[in-house]
C-alpha cells in the first residue's frame, strides 16, 4: 500500500500523531558555530529536517547513552513509558543497524529486557536515500539505501510529495487520512534513485566473514592504528557498535556505552590489561565488525554509514584499512573466509 | 516484560576468613547450583561490581576468595558477617569433573589462581575414591602471599603435592615457579588423566608449554581464564577474545579452544 501527502499533510498528519505518540526525528542542532542534524523528540513538525544522514545514529533510542538501571536492588526495568515513540526518517544504514542490535539484545538465549522495552516502544518509520554523502559506502556492503523493508513503514519524499510505502498492514492505521497513491509514481522513483546510486567508486572485494588468524596476525595494524587516538569517537557514532559497561556514579548504577577503543575496557583491577595497546584495540574493533560479529550471527556489524570516518579526529580511514585488508589478503592468495 | 538477568540478590556473609593481608574468603549463604569454576557478579549497591569465581560450596553456603585491589573489592573488605553481598551467577563453563573421574588427575595453580580450582581440589579430597592419583602444583609469590594454607595441608594427606614460592625459602615449600616442577609430574606412568592449569596469563601460558614439553596431549589441558566480564552474558564485549564471550564459553576451556583464542 502506499499513502501520499504534500508537505501541509505531512505536517497535519504529524500533528495529529502527536496527540497519541512522542514524536521523534532528525532536526537540527546548532552546537556553537556548528550545525548538526540529530534525532531528538519534536514538538512540531516545522523542526524535521530530512535533508541529510543525521551526525549520530538513532542508536541512542534503543540503548541508551547512559541508562539508569533503577533496579539494582530489586524489581524490573524501569517504569514503562506508557506512550509510545514513532521514530520519524530513518535511512537504511541505520535500520540494518538495528538488526545488529536485535540479533544482539533480543537473542534467544538472553533477550536484553531494557532493550526490548524500548524496541517494542518505538514504531519506525524509514526514509529513502535520495544522495548519499562523500563518506558513505552502504552500497558496497550490499545494503540499499533506496528502498528498505524491515520498517514497518517506508518513506519517499521528492520535492513537495511524500510517499509511504506501508510494508506493515498493522501500522497502516497510522497513515489512515491519507489518500493512496500510485504505485507506478514511486516505482520511477525508485528507479531513478538506484540509477544515481549505482555509480559506486569504492568496491571491496573481501571474504565475510574475514578469516581470523590470517587477518589478525597481519602486519599493518600497527602502521594503521599508529595514528588512533583511542578517543573512541568512532564507536560512539557507530550505529551497531552495542558495547556497554555499567558504572556507579553518586550511587546510581547506570548501563553506558563502553569502547573497545579504550584500554580501561580491557584492564583488570590487577593492572594487568590483554589488551594493551592502541592498534591491538584497533584491530579488536575492525575483527569485531568484519571477522567475529558475522562468524557469530552471520551479518556484518557495519552498515557503511560513514559516520566513523566523518567524526574521527585524525582521518582513520576505514575504507582505507579495508583496501589494505583486501589487497594483503589477496596478496596471500585465495584465502578463504572463517 | 522479560526477566532482567542483571538483577543481583543479596546475600548474607556468614564467615570472613583472612587468608592473607589482602585476600579474605567470603562465605556466603546460597542455596544455587553450582558447577566446578564458575564465576559470579559480586556487587555492592551504589559501589560497583566485580567478577569472582567460586572457592568452594557447600550446603547453602559459597565461599569466593576476594583480593583487594579495586573501588569494590575494598569495599566489600569493609563488610562484616551478618552483612549482605550482592550476588548473580553463577556464569560460566566449569572443570568437567565427569571426565575426570577414575582417571589421574594433576592441578597446576599459581597465586589466585588456586581460588577457582580450589572447590576441585576440595571435591576430590572428599572423594578420594573418585580419582585415581591427583598431582597438585601449588606457587605463590612468597610466604605471605600463601592463600588456603589449612587446605594445602590437608591435601598433603591424599594428593601428591608440590607447594612452592617463586623466590623465598620456606620450610614445607620448594623454590622456584611451579613451570619449574612440572617436569617432576609422572606422566608417562599415567594411563589416562587430565591436567588442569590456573594462574595469571603469563604463568597459564608457559605452564602448558611446559606440559606440552614433556608429552602432555593438548586435549587433555584445561584452563581457566581470568577477563574483565562486565555483563557475564554474552552481550558488554568485554571478555571478548575473537569470537569467543569467556563469560560464556569459558571461563573454562579445554586447550585445544584456548590456544586459538587469539588476542
Amino acid at each position: 500500500m502506499i499513502k501520499v501527502a504534500n508537505s501541509e499533510e505531512l505536517e497535519q498528519l504529524l500533528n495529529r500523531l502527536s496527540q497519541d505518540y512522542k514524536i521523534a526525528a532528525p532536526v537540527v542542532k546548532r552546537k556553537g558555530r556548528k550545525e548538526r542534524i540529530e534525532y531528538e523528540y519534536i514538538d512540531s513538525p516545522g523542526e524535521i529536517t530530512l535533508e541529510r544522514q543525521p551526525d549520530s545514529s538513532p542508536k541512542k533510542f534503543f540503548l541508551p547513552q547512559n541508562e539508569r538501571m533503577e533496579v539494582e536492588v530489586a524489581g524490573a526495568p524501569g517504569t514503562e513509558d506508557k506512550q509510545k515513540t514513532i521514530l520519524f526518517g530513518v535511512r537504511s544504514c541505520d535500520l540494518e543497524a538495528l538488526k545488529v542490535l536485535d540479533d544482539v539484545f533480543l537473542d534467544d538465549n538472553y533477550i536484553d529486557a531494557y532493550y526490548q522495552q524500548h524496541r517494542e516502544n518505538i514504531i519506525i518509520i524509514g526514509l529513502s536515500c535520495s544522495e548519499g554523502k562523500p563518506s558513505c559506502f552502504c552500497g558496497t556492503l550490499g545494503i540499499d539505501p533506496v528502498k528498505n523493508d524491515s520498517a514497518p513503514i517506508f518513506l519517499y519524499q521528492r520535492g513537495d510529495r511524500y510517499y509511504f510505502k506501508v510494508y506493515d498492514e498493522e501500522y497502516a492505521y497510522l497513515l489512515e487520512d491519507l489518500p493512496e497513491g500510485d504505485e507506478g509514481e514511486l516505482a520511477e522513483i525508485v528507479e531513478e534513485r538506484a540509477a544515481s546510486f549505482a555509480e559506486n567508486n569504492f568496491t571491496l572485494d573481501l571474504p565475510v566473514p574475514l578469516p581470523e588468524e590470517t587477518t589478525f596476525s597481519a602486519p599493518f595494524w600497527g602502521d594503521l592504528a599508529e595514528k588512533c587516538l583511542g578517543c573512541g569517537v568512532c564507536t560512539y557514532y557507530c550505529p551497531t557498535c552495542y558495547c556497554f559497561g555499567f558504572f556507579w556514579e553518586q550511587g546510581e548504577k547506570s548501563r553506558c556505552w563502553d569502547s573497545c577503543m579504550f584500554a580501561s575496557f580491557t584492564k583488570h583491577a590487577s593492572g594487568h590489561n590483554p589488551r594493551r595497546s592502541q592498534d591491538q584495540r584497533y584491530r579488536q574493533r575492525v575483527m569485531h565488525k568484519y571477522s567475529y560479529h558475522p562468524e557469530n550471527y552471520g551479518r556484518l556489524a557495519c552498515t557503511g554509514c560513514g559516520r566513523c570516518l566523518d567524526n574521527c579526529p585524525v582521518n582513520l580511514d576505514i575504507r582505507s584499512v579495508l583496501k589494505t585488508v583486501e589487497s594483503y589478503l589477496q596478496e596471500k592468495g585465495g584465502v578463504k573466509s572463517g | 516484560m522479560s526477566k532482567n538477568l542483571l538483577l543481583p540478590k543479596p546475600h548474607e556473609i556468614l564467615e570472613i576468613i583472612r587468608e592473607t593481608e589482602i585476600e579474605y574468603t567470603f562465605r556466603v549463604e546460597a542455596d544455587l547450583k553450582v558447577e566446578h569454576g564458575q564465576f559470579f557478579q559480586i556487587s555492592l549497591p551504589k559501589i560497583g561490581e566485580a567478577p569472582i569465581s567460586v572457592s568452594a560450596m557447600g550446603d547453602n553456603w559459597l565461599e569466593f576468595t576476594i583480593r583487594k585491589v579495586g573501588k569494590v573489592t575494598n569495599e566489600i573488605f569493609n563488610l562484616r558477617p551478618g552483612d549482605k553481598l550482592f550476588m548473580r551467577g553463577p556464569y560460566g563453563t566449569s572443570f568437567p569433573i565427569d571426565k575426570y573421574k577414575d582417571k589421574d588427575l594433576v592441578v597446576i595453580a599459581g597465586g589466585t589462581g588456586v581460588s577457582p580450582v580450589r572447590s576441585t581440589l576440595k571435591h576430590f579430597y572428599q572423594n578420594p575414591d573418585d580419582i585415581n592419583s591427583l598431582y597438585f602444583i601449588a606457587g605463590f609469590k612468597d610466604k605471605k602471599s600463601i592463600l588456603f594454607e589449612e587446605d594445602l595441608e590437608n591435601f598433603k594427606t591424599k594428593f601428591n603435592t608440590i607447594y612452592t614460592l617463586d623466590n623465598e625459602q620456606v620450610e614445607g615449600f620448594e623454590v622456584g615457579f611451579v613451570t619449574e616442577h612440572i617436569k617432576k609430574i609422572p606422566f608417562d606412568t599415567f594411563e589416562d588423566y587430565n591436567v588442569i592449569i590456573v594462574g595469571p596469563p603469563a604463568m597459564m601460558h608457559f605452564a602448558a608449554l611446559e606440559c606440552l614439553k614433556n608429552g602432555v596431549p593438548e586435549e587433555k589441558i584445561w584452563v581457566s581464564f581470568e577477563r574483565k566480564m562486565s555483563c557475564a552474558v554474552g552481550k558488554c564485549g568485554h571478555c571478548k577474545i575473537d569470537e569467543t564471550y569467556v563469560c560464556l564459553e569459558g571461563p573454562v576451556f579445554n586447550y585445544t579452544k584456548a590456544k586459538e583464542l587469539l588476542d
